[in-house]
């Protein structure tokens, strides 16, 4: 083939395939032109996961008819001026590509209507051809209907998900964008239902418990700072309140949403070590910065900013969580020291915890195996070598040191975690669970409902390594338990509740399954232990796989670093 | 005949004798595992449900028709009687039944679409009223009843409009069954309204009602007292006969004027969709577009506030002050919704424990929604709220009680067992004790007999069916021991029993038995206790239901950009951006909101005139539905809004044929349009969308005009009109008086496609006479034939028709823009 000039329906495709990655990047141009235009409200209907079509309504200032075709072409914006303007950057758009990228490759139809006048008008455009004007009813503002996207590329389609899970994507991204936007109302639908509205919130705090829910946000640190032509404010989770990934930590720069690593690194390194491995602080931080100290036209999706002064921006943005974590501390602290000292902390033994009714007879039907020691596996842990159990706390908690940092183990979250993972790996492998005969069976009784729910169980108990028949009327006869609960004191009562509540949410899994069974046959809070116990328990938990967290999520360890004592000591 | 009948088995005697004592109802009585129905009503169930007919040898050689339903399938087939307007009579048995001996069996609950208490029958969202109208000299009064709340108020009505306000009573209370306590040749009007309703006319004889109480009642003539307390007694009557009982078993009477309220006429209340749609799609109401309830009790509430919504201003701005407090705080907001999403319907379970029909499942749900009372009242601690919060009760004891005697999580049917907690009685525990023991000994039987026999595989199995065996593969089968008694042969081996065995299972089922009937006991004692504190439970589900529907208005409000509009005791009207709240949610962010501005003195008749299609209709309703929303208390959907405080809603909308009644549409327009001119008053809303179509242009035209003209003349003030019409001539009434402005839907015709009109759906000052009839057929698909000659008529009849008097469309707009120029809307 000859060299030759790309035809313009082409260079149009790839240029728009740059802006326009997949439906969520639709939303994400229409929502921000609709900001731009100085919206109270936004909806968007979203059809198919966004691959039917995407509609973003507003009550912006709107477009004037003879505008509508110009607003469609490439690089027609009123937003920018000319190349100055470049450096100043205000508004979250500027180029002029974003409806004319949505235009190049989905159906789209424009309906706007600015104050005053007395009808709208209606546009439509299909690649680069776009349709005449016409007079059409509308509200004031603008709604821009995207259909059938990259529908004359269907590799592109190819490459997107399912709608479900590019509906989570726009979601996500609304939903993020909205923490900047605490007085426009948001609406998203998704196939003709209300998926989530958030009414204009009238304290910013409020859209934060819009989205995080009250609680967590009424836990939320607020964060500011200022200096050098930059402005950090926001919210973020207090360090003990954490998540397993950084999809709720919102970040933005002139109220626009981004991903940026370096600001994401200040972030996670306010926290320093009160963070543990693998979990993130989530919240939303904002940055207000002079738009001629910023650069917002370094990616064609402007997912990334680049600041004239990074070293700056990062400094700041640093030191706005951390102060506001010190101050959090320090309210801890006082709390602390002001506060009588609790009883449990003199007497060790004393704190016993246990979900069950207090009043209910003691353990009538939890199953006491064994006694409490097996022999010890022989397990090597050299990351534990190191470490010395310091004493235990109230019979609960494992002090321990390698005398560098100071330790404080969950005893009953750590066994959990050991426990469980020796039955993730043996179902994993496909082994049956070798079974170990009670002596006496044990015989018990259970409501109606549990004994439906426990009879539909039997099959998955049973090849976990349990023994259940019917034995009368709501009665059942445990005849076996899995072997490795000869070793401990194992709650069956606690047990059942536990995998018949799963089974009512509907969050019942094999892996549920196997930490209910690790849950309740571990070492419980208010256990004495012997030092050699808990040594072999640290030892086991370090080889783990995952040993910072117990089965359910919780953490296992926490841990302070002898800069951070100082800090807290105010050294 | 007597012989026969003297023939007939005991069972049959029975049914009939009881069946005697029931004519007007269908009479399921059970027998076994059935709910059976003999002779004729046998034949009326066989056709109403669907099933089988047969017939059953009835003593003598003779049969008799049957029909029957199996017990636990009762309430499905109760829910369909219901819905046919039937009345159910059940008989139970009354003792456990003994081989050979007639069981005691009586009626135990007459079910009537009025005495509804059953959850599975009702639907949770709406109220079921049973009413019912005496009347007593010149007075008419009306009472309702829910039986599913215990829910009783009263009103009556005297003077010359007592009947129409009585049966407009009737109208909204929209009861499912009605009793009438009225003279036979006066009765007519109250049933048919009743009927209109889908509703059933009970039938009382007036004997039944008894008139011993006839003190006055505060704030009623003793003529109208009277009266209120005969409908109260066959309300009581009535109830009494369902075998609920009588006045104990509703709460204490609530008086009311229905003059409290702003009247809804019931064609306004139909034509303007509040609780109920008209088309297809049945979320299209008002109800529905801010009943975001989490509670049953709550969407009861707010569907009756918006049915009665009120007419003094400071109890408006009260009810918006609440909505505002949880409008500004979400987070208030969303803590309480997520307590109420926890609550049962605190209203009903209340009021099946003052009957006694509440079962372990409705003790176990007043548990739980006992527990979120402290947290709802915590959330509801602003002074905005306070009031309402502070009515909900504490319940310590009876929690406390609750959770010591019942189980957590009981099943539906006391026979079942397990309701009641073993640590609760002594006795109980005895016998779970017993129990225990002796499955225990069943166990132990086991490795005995595994030792005796040597046959390892030998086990101890229990099946619902056969009970305890012991089971034996089929290899050892021939070696089982002699004392052995076969039960059951399996495909892989035998099921044994032993004396020993049995003797254990008769102790475990005889200890069951008795545990049944502590249970039992216990249990009904439990419902005793529970059942003494029912009125403070609903009083405090009343307050439940407040914050719910507040929450409720608040979410709305939030989720669809609502503002809380001005309350303003003149009768005026100023909206900006206004949007018709049930059309909008249909439409997404495409409806075209519009102002309206109506002054007290001058411009309050607005004449809208314009195209078919152009939003008229839509404009209309929009005013009337904006009006009650701010009336309940509610925000409402614009930019600005203050609203004064209308007395009444008229409406004469167009509604199709009332063909059942056999009257044109063209009496039905007059008899509406009569209404409003004797009702309507300086302080009411008339809208009317079309009057005097249905004949000819002539007469339509001077029935339209006089009508006007008598709104305009009314001798105090004119109420607010808002009239829609294609009789252009009617604009020239701005003319003459000042109270009228005209108005005008728009449309422009479409540049490329000729003469196509696209509507703009705004509502601005001026008139039109453009009404793009011809283009709108076209669109509509008339042949391109029929569409020209169309044309080249009205050009014609334009020409010269007497009646032609409209001014070119431009000229007329340029004089309205002259004589009422559009003022700044001054709002706050």
């Amino acid at each position: 083939m000859s060299i030759h000039v790309l035809d313009p329906e082409t260079i149009g495709q790839i240029a728009a395939g740059e802006i326009i990655e997949r439906p969520v990047s639709v939303v994400k141009e229409l929502v921000e032109n609709s900001l731009d235009a100085g919206a109270h409200r936004v909806r968007v209907d979203v059809e198919g996961g966004g691959l039917g079509a995407i509609t973003v309504g507003d009550d912006g200032a709107g477009i004037l008819p003879e505008e509508l075709p110009l607003a469609l072409r490439r690089h027609a914006t009123s937003k920018l001026g000319g190349a100055g303007d470049l450096f100043r950057i205000e508004s979250l758009g500027f180029r002029g590509e974003g409806l004319a990228s949505i235009a190049a490759v989905c159906r789209t139809v424009l309906l706007s209507r600015r104050a005053g006048s007395e009808i709208g008008a209606r546009v439509t455009a299909e690649g680069e051809s776009i349709g005449a004007v016409e007079p059409a009813a509308a509200p004031v503002g603008t709604r821009v209907e995207a259909r059938d996207i990259f529908h004359a590329l269907p590799v592109r389609r190819e490459y997107l998900r399912s709608p479900g899970a590019e509906f989570a994507r726009i979601s996500a991204w609304l939903s993020a964008l909205a923490v900047a936007y605490p007085h426009v109302a948001f609406t998203l639908t998704h196939d003709g239902r209300t998926i989530w509205s958030l009414p204009p919130a009238a304290q910013a705090e409020h859209r934060l418990a819009q989205l995080f829910g009250p609680a967590a946000a009424e836990r939320m640190l607020p964060i500011a700072a200022e200096g050098a032509g930059l402005r950090v404010r926001g919210y973020v989770s207090p360090p003990s309140d954490d998540k397993a990934n950084r999809s709720s930590q919102y970040l933005f720069v002139n109220r626009r949403l981004l991903h940026s690593a370096q600001m994401a690194a200040a972030w996670t390194q306010a926290y320093k070590s009160a963070l543990m491995t693998g979990r993130y602080p989530y919240g939303a931080v904002m940055l207000d910065v002079d738009p001629r100290e910023v650069d917002v036209n370094v990616h064609p999706t402007k997912s990334d900013v680049r600041f004239r002064r990074q070293a700056l921006a990062f400094d700041l943005t640093r030191r706005a969580i951390a102060s506001a974590l010190e101050r959090h501390a320090a309210r801890r602290l006082e709390q602390t020291v002001l506060s009588p000292l609790p009883q449990h902390s003199l007497a060790p033994g004393v704190v016993v915890i246990d979900r069950r009714d207090p009043a209910a007879p003691p353990a009538d039907l939890a199953l006491r195996l064994a006694e409490l020691r097996a022999a010890a596996v022989q397990g090597t842990g050299n990351e534990a070598r190191s470490l010395r159990v310091v004493l235990q706390l109230a019979n609960t908690f494992i002090v321990a040191s390698d005398g560098q940092d100071l330790l404080v183990i969950d005893q009953h979250a750590a066994h959990e975690r050991v426990n469980y993972e020796r039955i993730a790996e043996r179902a994993s492998r496909g082994d049956d669970p070798v079974r170990e005969p009670l002596l006496l069976p044990q015989i018990f009784e259970v409501s109606h409902g549990e004994a439906a729910a426990l009879m539909e169980l039997l099959p998955q108990l049973e090849s976990a390594g349990f023994t259940i028949e019917p034995f009368g009327e709501r009665a059942f006869r445990l005849e076996a338990t899995p072997l490795d609960f000869r070793v401990r004191a194992f709650d069956l009562r606690a047990f059942l509740d536990d995998v018949l509540e799963e089974r009512a949410d509907g969050t019942f899994s094999a892996q549920s399954l196997w930490a209910s069974l690790a849950c309740k046959s571990s070492v419980r809070a208010g256990e004495a232990l012997q030092v050699a116990e808990m040594e072999e328990l640290l030892r086991r938990l370090f080889v783990c796989g995952d040993p910072m967290h117990c089965a359910h999520g919780r953490p296992t360890v926490l841990r302070w670093s002898e800069s951070e004592l100082a800090r807290l000591f105010k050294r | 005949m007597t012989t026969k009948e003297n023939r007939r088995s005991p069972l049959f005697e029975q049914y009939f004798g009881i069946k005697a004592r029931y004519p007007e109802a269908v009479l399921l009585m059970r027998v076994g595992d059935f709910y059976e129905a003999y002779g004729e009503d046998a034949e009326t169930i066989a056709r109403a449900l669907q099933i089988a007919l047969t017939s059953k040898e009835s003593g003598g050689g003779e049969r008799v028709a049957m029909a029957g339903v199996p017990y636990h399938a009762l309430d499905g087939y109760l829910v369909k009687l219901v819905r046919q307007r039937r009345v159910v009579a059940l008989a139970e048995q009354l003792e456990a039944p003994v081989p050979n001996k007639l069981t005691r069996r009586d009626v135990v609950r007459v079910v009537t679409p009025g005495t509804l208490l059953e959850e599975s029958l009702l639907p949770s969202s709406a109220n079921n009223f049973l009413t019912a109208v005496a009347m007593l000299g010149e007075a008419l009064a009306v009472a309702h009843a829910d039986v599913s709340t215990g829910e009783l108020a009263v009103t009556a009505f005297a003077g010359d409009s007592a009947q129409e306000d009585a049966l407009a009573e009737l109208a909204r209370l929209s009861p499912a069954e009605a009793v009438l306590d009225i003279p036979l040749d006066q009765r007519e009007p109250f049933a048919q309204v009743v009927e209109q309703q889908g509703a059933r006319v009970a039938q009382l004889g007036i004997g039944a009602v008894d008139g011993r109480r006839r003190e006055p009642l505060a704030g009623f003539s003793l003529e109208e007292s009277a009266a209120m307390h005969r409908a109260l007694d066959a309300l009581y009557a009535f109830t009494a006969r369902s075998c609920l009982g009588g006045a104990e078993a509703l709460r204490a009477p609530r008086t009311y004027r229905a003059q409290t309220f702003m009247v809804i006429d019931p064609a306004s209340r139909r034509n303007l969709e509040l609780t109920k749609a008209l088309g297809s799609n049945p979320k299209a109401t008002l109800l529905a577009a801010v009943d975001r309830c989490r509670t049953g009790m709550g969407s009861r509430l707010l569907a009756r506030w918006l049915l009665a919504p009120l007419v003094e201003r400071d109890r408006i701005v009260e009810r918006q002050a609440a909505v505002a407090a949880l409008v500004e705080e979400y987070p208030r907001r969303a803590a309480l919704q997520e307590h109420l999403e926890h609550c049962y319907d605190l209203e009903r379970l209340a009021q099946r424990l003052r009957v006694r029909r509440a079962g372990p499942r409705d003790l176990a749900a007043l548990m739980r929604t006992l527990e979120m009372l402290e947290p709802v009242r915590a959330r509801a601690e602003v002074p905005a709220l306070a009031g309402t919060a502070r009515r909900i009760e504490r319940f310590d004891d009876l929690q406390r009680d609750l959770a010591q005697t019942l189980e957590e999580e009981p099943p539906a049917n006391l026979a079942d067992g397990g309701v009641i907690r073993p640590q609760a009685s002594e006795e109980l525990a005895e016998c779970v004790a017993l129990r225990t023991g002796a499955r225990e000994r069943i166990a132990a039987l086991e490795e005995r007999e595994r030792a005796r026999t040597g046959i390892k595989s030998l086990k101890v199995k229990y099946t619902n069916a056969f009970g305890y065996a012991i089971e034996i593969s089929a290899a050892h089968a021939g070696t089982a021991p002699g004392d052995y008694i076969r039960k059951q042969t399996l495909t892989n081996g035998q099921r044994f029993t032993t004396p020993e065995l049995k003797e254990l299972e008769v102790a475990i089922s005889s200890a069951h038995s008795r545990q049944l009937r502590l249970e039992e006991a216990l249990y009904a004692q439990l419902v005793e206790r529970v059942a003494a504190h029912a009125e403070r439970l609903m009083a405090s589900a009343e307050a439940l239901a407040h914050l719910d529907v507040y929450a409720s208005l608040a979410q709305a409000a939030g989720e669809r950009g609502y503002v809380r509009p001005r309350i303003r005791e003149e009768s005026c009207m100023a909206i900006v951006d206004g949007r018709h709240p049930v059309v909008e949610v249909l439409l997404g962010e495409r409806f075209v909101p519009n102002d309206l501005r109506i002054d007290e003195g001058e411009h309050r008749f607005l004449i809208l005139t314009g195209p078919n299609m152009g939003g008229k209709s839509t404009f209309l309703r929009q005013a009337a539905l904006l009006t009650i929303l701010a009336q309940i208390g509610s925000y409402v959907p614009a930019r600005q809004a203050e609203i004064g405080v209308v007395d009444r809603i008229f409406t004469r909308i167009g509604a199709g044929d009332d063909l059942a009644s056999g009257q044109s549409t063209f009496y039905l327009e007059m008899a509406e349009a009569a209404h409003i001119l004797r009702r309507c008053t300086p302080r009411s809303l008339v809208v009317v969308d079309e009057i005097g179509r249905g004949t000819g242009t002539v007469d339509g035209l001077a029935i339209a005009q006089a009508i006007c003209e008598y709104l305009l003349g009314m001798e105090s003030e004119t109420p607010i009109v808002l009239f829609a019409t294609h009789f252009h001539e009617l604009v020239e009434l701005a003319g003459e008086w000042p109270r009228v402005a005209n108005y005008h839907v728009t449309a422009i015709e479409h540049p490329q496609r000729g003469g196509e009109p696209v509507f703009s759906h705004r509502v601005l000052p001026g008139s039109t006479d453009r009404s793009f009839g011809i283009e709108v057929a076209r669109m509509a698909g008339l042949p391109p034939s029929v569409v020209e000659r169309a044309r080249s008529l009205a050009d014609e009849l334009l020409g010269r028709t007497p009646l032609e008097r409209a001014v070119p469309l431009r000229k007329n707009l340029a004089r309205e823009r002259a004589d009422v120029p559009r003022r700044q809307l001054d709002l706050f």
